[in-house]
């Protein structure tokens, strides 16, 4: 070996066989020093650009051709199911807005309508809309840096610029309207933390409109150009029964040929009065993947506009004093917080609302004991909260079915047989957020 | 799809009569003992059409002054020509296994080694138990509720607890934060005179 090769790729024995450490540009001399071993493992990640996240794919080659491929996860495990046991019941929105932090306002409201369905209470019209509002603008903003980070790593880079530049528009507007742009715990058991701001209805027409103009330019960018779509056509294919074997959601089994959205087939929020369609498509490959969640921006934007129509205005939170956290909140410079008006009328002229401010914030709110299962359908596929309460004012359990978790069970089955350019894509159109994968 | 519907559950349970359904918050489920579950995930698969595995999950069984010790473990499957969800549990003591329904739905893998591993289950006859999100070197089982959150005790609690708390105030009590157990576990670092 000489030195020239020293520097890119580091060879060493061990019990296993050579190992090789490929840095950069090198892969056709690790080819040339590992010819004769028909079997080569392969590690990418966990960090790596092309791994979505810090997700380690171990990959048996045969040449090019992938005999198995294995995910490893786990790596950004942040123990939120535990920790939301030690916490109150309005302060879990906190924690589970931070599991998948692409998609944090349908944590909150699949969260919060599992703890709603156990109070037995619903909540008023206006919260509803907004909250179907502020999810839909959150499946756009998913939706974009699906389609970027799956550019980038198939080496589509005006895509990528082009996807985070509107994700940027999504996040401006999710800001404006909820005082952060991610991790926002903006809906609370009970309804919202607060009411949308007065400009609501103009800002978000304008958003629609900018989106409107700038979503043609991703057919013209990405659909017909003939290296995307030969990277991905025919590639990563699950048909319908892999899919609901593993029980993969979302964009996955859609490509595939079922109609399965659970906006249709079990509606919450109001959704069966909203007209828009469910996309599918039969040739269950990345493609398809791609193409179904471009059409799923637009149908979005069908329910955004028909969401801002119907916001009335009324009460944002239950009338239940029980429950009804009791502060108010403003959006101040540095997010949200109390309004010290608020604070200050309390505390000099209301003894009694100083108290139960205190206990509630301080203790929280009683749920029945009792267990339910609430799911929405996220940008990924099926979220679901499974919820389960002994009477007090701490979750008993909180146990989610995440849709990344779920669907990486996929990669398997997506790239084995094929060529390892070709897992880059799959796992690409899987889209998994690592951050709800591992909890 | 209604999860957890009660009619695939009366289905389960006019198939396998040991079962006892339960029902609360509009939501059905039925109960099996654990050397029935696996019957029960291959009936609602080839009976009931169950053909979409959605999730499977554990938790405390919940019995006062017994956490820890039994654990409830909770399947959810979906028909989906029917949009229907039917919801079976089992309840595992400390001694027994689970069968493993990974045969039945293939995505029903991850979900048992995650269960396993968080709370600490004995699995029967799943094809690749290994740990899924925890490092080999972990110790213990970290959803159980009988967990300590040591890394809480030896670290002390980042920023302060209260207004005006601060380390340089030795007189005053220090609030512990949440999970921390109480000083019968052992000794704590800002306690340590070194």
């Amino acid at each position: 070996m000489s030195t020239e090769h020293e520097t890119y790729a580091h060879e060493r024995e061990t019990t296993e066989g050579p190992v090789f450490t490929v840095t950069g540009g090198d892969w056709d001399e690790v080819i040339e020093e590992a010819a004769g071993n028909e079997r080569i493992v392969m590690n990418l990640g966990p960090q790596h650009p092309s791994t979505h996240g810090v997700l380690r794919l171990v990959l048996e080659l045969e040449g090019e051709t992938v005999t198995q491929g294995r995910t490893v996860i786990g790596y950004l495990h942040t123990g939120i199911e535990k920790n939301v046991e030690y916490r109150n019941w309005t302060q879990g929105v906190t924690f589970v807005t931070r599991m998948d932090y692409l998609a944090p306002l349908f944590n909150e409201a699949a969260y919060c309508m599992s703890v709603e369905k156990l109070l037995g209470i619903t909540v008023p019209q206006r919260a509803q809309t907004a909250r179907v509002l502020l999810m839909e603008i959150n499946r756009i903003g998913s939706h974009l840096v699906a389609l970027a980070t799956g550019g980038m790593e198939l080496g589509a880079l005006t895509g990528m610029t082009a996807g985070f530049r509107e994700r940027e528009e999504v996040l401006h507007l999710l800001e404006h309207l909820t005082g952060l742009r991610m991790n926002h715990a903006y809906i609370r058991p009970g309804g919202l933390a607060q009411d949308l701001p007065a400009d609501t209805v103009q800002k978000v027409r304008e958003f629609t409109k900018l989106m409107h103009k700038r979503l043609p330019d991703y057919d013209k960018l990405l659909t017909g150009q003939p290296i995307w779509r030969n990277r991905m056509a025919g590639v990563g294919v699950l048909p319908v029964d892999a899919c609901l074997a593993l029980g993969i959601t979302g964009p996955i089994l859609r490509s595939a040929g079922l109609a399965w959205d659970l906006r249709k087939t079990e509606p919450y929020l109001g959704y069966e009065n909203y007209e828009f369609e469910v996309p599918t498509s039969t040739d269950a490959d990345c493609f398809a993947r791609y193409l179904l969640r471009l059409e799923e921006i637009h149908q979005s934007l069908r329910i955004i506009e028909q969401a801002v129509d119907r916001l009335e205005p009324g009460p944002v939170m239950v009338e239940d004093a029980k429950i009804a956290w009791p502060a108010q909140l403003t959006i101040g410079a540095d997010g949200m917080g109390n309004s010290l008006e608020h604070v200050r009328k309390i505390m000099g002229q209301s003894m009694e609302s100083l108290i139960h401010h205190f206990k509630l914030v301080t203790e929280g709110f009683a749920v029945p004991a009792g267990q339910v299962y609430v799911p929405v359908e996220s940008p990924r596929g099926e979220l679901g909260y499974h919820v389960v309460s002994d009477g007090g004012t701490r979750p008993m359990r909180v146990h989610v079915r995440e849709p990344s978790f779920v669907n990486l069970q996929s990669m398997p089955p997506m790239s084995e047989g094929g060529m390892v350019a070709d897992v880059i894509a799959a796992v690409a159109s899987i889209d998994p957020v690592m951050g709800g994968c591992d909890r | 799809m209604t999860a957890a519907s009660p009619e695939l559950a009366a289905r389960l349970q006019e198939l396998l009569p040991s079962g006892v359904t339960k029902a609360a918050f509009g939501q059905s489920w039925v109960q099996v003992e654990p050397a029935e579950w696996h019957t029960a995930a291959a009936l609602a698969r080839d009976e009931l059409g169950c053909l979409m595995f959605d999730w499977l999950g554990a938790e405390d069984a919940g019995r006062p002054g017994d956490l820890g010790r039994r654990h409830t473990v909770l399947l959810h499957v979906v028909n989906p020509l029917q949009q229907r969800g039917l919801s079976v549990r089992t309840e595992l003591g400390p001694e027994d296994e689970l069968p493993s329904i990974a045969g039945v739905w293939a995505g029903a893998a991850w979900h048992e080694r995650e269960a396993a591993e968080m709370f600490g289950l004995a699995l029967a006859g799943q094809p690749e138990p290994a740990r899924l999100l925890l490092p080999d070197s972990f110790v213990g089982h970290p959803l159980r509720k009988d967990f300590v959150l040591a890394a809480r005790v030896v670290r002390p609690w980042p920023g302060g607890l209260e207004p005006g708390e601060s380390s340089s105030a030795p007189s005053r009590r220090r609030l512990a934060p949440p999970g921390v157990p109480d000083p019968s576990w052992g000794p704590r670092r800002e306690e340590d005179p070194r």
